[in-house]
């Protein structure tokens, strides 16, 4: 807030809801760096927000200069890297067809991002940074969301990109029932109003807009409108991004060749290889080896090795990937919100931290509003274990001798976590048998059976444990894990309160009002404790000190665009 | 033996049903006990150098018995004499003991580890080090032996059980009975245990009892193969056909005569197929449908840490690697013992 007179031009231009956002600043009540994330999130121009005295949170810790060129996912540096060469990278194989709307797996997402350029970019920061688009802004009540399209951006093929793309691709999302968009956007909703500019009317407000047509949402990158539905990536590997699919075998790896035409410059790597394998270890191995020279993304479990390598750089983001413990909440043993609460203090969360992620973890205090978004409220009363509350709770429930089945998915640290559940909620005799299902029988049978369909996930089991990946905003979470009637439900929570909370959530806008609404979310989750979320961790990536400028997404969505081998 | 069809039991029809075979007539009230007399009277002697009297098949079958008795007697003699039977019992007896003390004789609670001594290597706080989640591996070790031993046997005898009755039946009735039974004991055998094993486990839901269920009736058919080729040998042999001629129904023959001199074969089944589901077990563990954690299962131990031998942390796979392969070689060490005395 050097320039006084600037400011005031700022303050003049911005819509109303900026204005709520810079006056929130001015007044001390935001940090800056959450100042920058939701100054962007709402379309302030990185220029405003400098102006403003958000400047330097806008450069990525790894202190590059993406933010200009709007492709990078935030880490990546230019400085010092050779023109040349190719990069390897392991990853698991992908384990759904790469068809941009409806694959789900980090691999997936991870090579459709090579190809495929999305609307917006969230950064390992959270930040949002242009991609397809310009920049966005809102109408005074976040109902609307005007889109500016960047011009002379070319598919692979040649044609031109168009907002025709834009829209056609946001139908296809709509028509497939995507999980971030649904119930924000219907059909129809998406307009073109000229050639650089395109609409989006939500259903209702929201502020957080912009992340659910960024990498977030990793299903919403567009595609091209002449794409025959369904059509695989690399069936017709055509995108507006920096690498074109030279070679694609689902089972052995990818290559990728640069994209001389690409708007955002000439990348200093060659080419890329991706190199699948079925398990983590043998992707540690080769990494440790020399045989690839970086890793999409690894566990602390069995990828503990890479912690300590002196050869490696290791990329963790804060993220908001966390675990869902889900408690039936309309029948059964945990019936009692009681019940359900008692068995949540018998965690003991800080072990779990250290045991199972060597401390590359947040722990959790039953809600979804993870600590890494900027309307979390630190002052939340965490969930320290208590053994004697959890008993006197169940004694008020009237529970004696409880015995269930936690299920749980066979999935990184998951089956520990069981095991760490099972030992402290022993303590206040409450019997937990461990089933540990392979993710097939696990998802179609014990988490949302397909059977019956009405309402979602009405057959699930009374507990279990589930994996959710990260998102930049909490709205998947909120919308499909919690809402009545939500898609992955497994808990059956159906709460009129709980409902109207993630609905004034979604209409907040501004700081006070993002965080009052969260903390109410917050504080109906510890009270109903339809899930126990023991903890947040960390995604970790790392690769070879040989090369620099890899930067990823907590969603395995891996930008080599400023990568190179080290000058 | 010696009634008659008019005997004062009888009445009625003086002449008989010409269907009804004297045979049945050993069963007569008026002389309900010659054949038991006869048996009671040879095992209470325990005469061991009973000669196998040529008359009638009663005393045939009580002969048998006494017999049966003398070499069981001469076996264990010769057994004792074998050191891979001494070395092979000695190893089972270590890990039933274990399985036995189970958690009173592990140094430390094999399901409570400390978060911040994960993967503490081999010393003299923790003599076998400590898992990924810091609890102590030898304390898991000795304490996993239960389950296996449980679980194992318990599976291998079920098998044993189920094999040992379809044999019976094939190599009794032969002819189609025998020829159905056998073209689909032929199609479970082409099957792969485990890969059978891993399907009806993902179908049914694991727990113990599954496992149970599943091995056993899985060595079910390997078991009845066995049992039917000496049950066909068994069953051309004259205290068979007398038996037959005597009018017993057939499941008696089958178990009271036959299965007797089967045993053989049958005991060295059994050890050999104890020996095969420890190492199906664990397979199945390791696949990660068997048994499940936290148990120190030796299987599910390997499985959950083999990939973290990349990071050096060796011990916590070695130490049940160990356990896994000195209770196979035990109990296959018996099985050969028994196999080679019991077919002398």
């Amino acid at each position: 807030m050097t320039d006084r007179r600037e400011y005031d031009r700022i303050r003049r231009a911005a819509s109303p809801l900026q204005l709520d956002l810079i006056e929130s600043f001015a007044a001390g009540k935001l940090a800056r760096r959450d100042f920058v994330r939701m100054g962007l999130a709402l379309g302030l121009s990185s220029a405003a927000l400098a102006a403003c005295g958000g400047a330097n949170s806008t450069t990525p810790s790894g202190g590059s200069a993406t933010v200009a060129t709007g492709v990078g996912v935030g880490g990546g540096s230019a400085a010092n890297v050779k023109q040349g060469g190719t990069m390897k990278i392991a990853s698991v194989a992908p384990s759904s067809p790469l068809d941009s709307v409806k694959m789900v797996d980090l691999a997936a997402y991870g090579l459709v991002a090579q190809c495929y350029e999305f609307l917006v970019y969230t950064g390992g920061d959270l930040q949002l940074r242009p991609g397809l688009a310009e920049k966005w802004e809102p109408n005074a009540d976040g109902s609307e969301w005007t889109f500016t399209i960047r011009q002379g951006v070319k598919w692979q093929d040649g044609t031109p990109f168009t907002t025709d793309d834009v829209v056609s691709t946001m139908e296809r999302l709509v028509k497939a029932g995507n999980s971030a968009l649904k119930g924000v956007i219907e059909s129809g909703s998406v307009t073109a109003k000229d050639a650089s500019t395109v609409v989006f009317k939500l259903t209702g407000p929201n502020g957080n807009f912009p992340y659910l047509v960024s990498t977030d949402n990793a299903q919403s990158p567009i595609i091209p409108k002449a794409l025959a539905d369904g059509t695989t990536l690399d069936k017709a590997p055509n995108g507006t991004g920096p690498w074109k699919l030279s070679k694609f075998d689902a089972k052995v790896g990818a290559t990728f060749v640069r994209n001389d035409a690409w708007w955002g410059g000439k990348t200093p790597l060659d080419s890329v290889e991706w190199v699948f394998f079925q398990e983590l270890q043998a992707q540690v191995v080769a990494l440790q080896s020399g045989q690839v020279d970086a890793i999409v993304q690894f566990s602390v479990t069995g990828g503990e090795g890479l912690l300590n390598n002196a050869n490696l750089n290791v990329i963790a983001l804060n993220a908001s990937t966390h675990r869902q413990v889900w408690m039936r909440t309309d029948k059964g043993l945990f019936k009692d919100p009681k019940v359900r609460e008692a068995l949540a203090w018998t965690l003991d969360r800080d072990a779990m931290v250290q045991t199972l992620f060597k401390g590359k973890a947040e722990v959790g205090a039953d809600t979804v509003i993870a600590p890494v978004f900027p309307y979390a409220d630190a002052s939340l009363p965490g969930r320290k274990k208590d053994i004697a509350k959890a008993k006197s709770l169940l004694q008020a429930a009237g529970v004696n001798g409880l015995t269930a089945t936690l299920h749980a998915v066979k999935l990184q640290e998951v089956p520990d976590l069981a095991v760490l559940i099972k030992a402290g909620a022993a303590e206040a005799g409450i019997t937990l048998n461990v089933a540990v299902e392979d993710t097939g029988s696990f998802y179609g049978k014990s988490w949302c059976p397909e059977s019956p369909a009405d309402p979602p996930c009405s057959g699930a089991a009374d507990i279990g444990i589930v994996d959710y990946g990260h998102r930049g905003t909490p709205d998947v979470f909120l919308n499909a894990a919690l809402s009545t009637g939500g898609v992955w439900n497994s808990s059956q929570y159906a709460s009129t309160e709980f409902d109207a909370a993630f609905k004034a959530f979604q209409a907040s806008i501004g700081v006070d009002a993002q965080k009052k609404s969260a903390r109410a979310i917050s504080d109906i989750m510890q009270r109903d404790t339809p899930l126990v979320v023991p903890y947040f961790y960390q995604y970790l990536s790392a690769h070879s000190k040989k090369f620099a400028g890899m930067a990823t997404t907590a969603l395995g969505q891996v930008d080599v665009t400023k990568a190179g081998l080290v000058a | 033996m010696t009634s008659t069809p008019n005997s004062p039991g009888r009445g009625g029809d003086p002449v008989g049903d010409p269907v009804e075979n004297p045979v049945t007539h050993t069963h007569d009230l008026t002389e309900p006990t010659v054949a038991e007399t006869v048996h009671g009277v040879i095992d209470s002697a325990l005469d061991e150098q009973v000669p196998v009297p040529a008359g009638p098949p009663v005393s045939a079958a009580a002969a048998a018995l006494t017999a049966r008795k003398a070499a069981r007697r001469e076996t264990f003699r010769l057994l004792l004499r074998r050191p891979e039977f001494v070395i092979g019992t000695l190893i089972v007896a270590f890990w039933v003991a274990c399985a036995i003390g189970g958690r009173a004789l592990a140094p430390k609670d094999p399901f409570t580890g400390d978060p911040f001594q994960t993967h503490a290597s081999p010393g003299s706080e923790y003599w076998l080090g400590t898992d990924r989640l810091g609890r102590d591996v030898l304390s898991r070790v000795i304490s996993g032996a239960r389950d296996v031993l449980l679980v194992a046997p318990i599976s291998a005898v079920i098998g044993v059980a189920v094999g040992t009755i379809l044999g019976l039946v094939m190599g009794y009735f032969r002819g189609p009975t025998d020829d159905i039974l056998s073209r689909i004991v032929e199609a479970f055998l082409s099957l792969p245990v485990a890969v059978v094993g891993l399907l009806a486990l993902v179908v049914l839901g694991p727990s113990n009892w599954t496992v149970i269920g599943v091995v056993g009736l899985l060595f079910a058919p390997i078991v009845a193969r066995t049992v039917r080729a000496a049950v066909l040998s068994e069953r051309e042999l004259d205290y068979v056909q007398a038996a037959r001629l005597q009018g017993e129904s057939a499941p008696y023959i089958m178990f009271r005569e036959i299965l007797p001199n089967v045993t053989g074969p049958i005991i060295v089944e059994l050890t050999v197929r104890i020996g095969y589901a420890i190492f199906t077990i664990a397979t199945l563990s390791f696949l990660g449908v068997g048994i499940q954690p936290p148990s120190p299962d030796w299987g599910l131990m390997i499985s959950e840490e083999y990939s973290q031998i990349i990071n050096g942390y060796w011990w916590p796979v070695v130490y049940p690697s160990l356990a896994i392969a000195s209770l196979v070689i035990a109990v296959n060490l018996i099985a050969d013992s028994l196999q080679g005395v019991l077919s002398r």
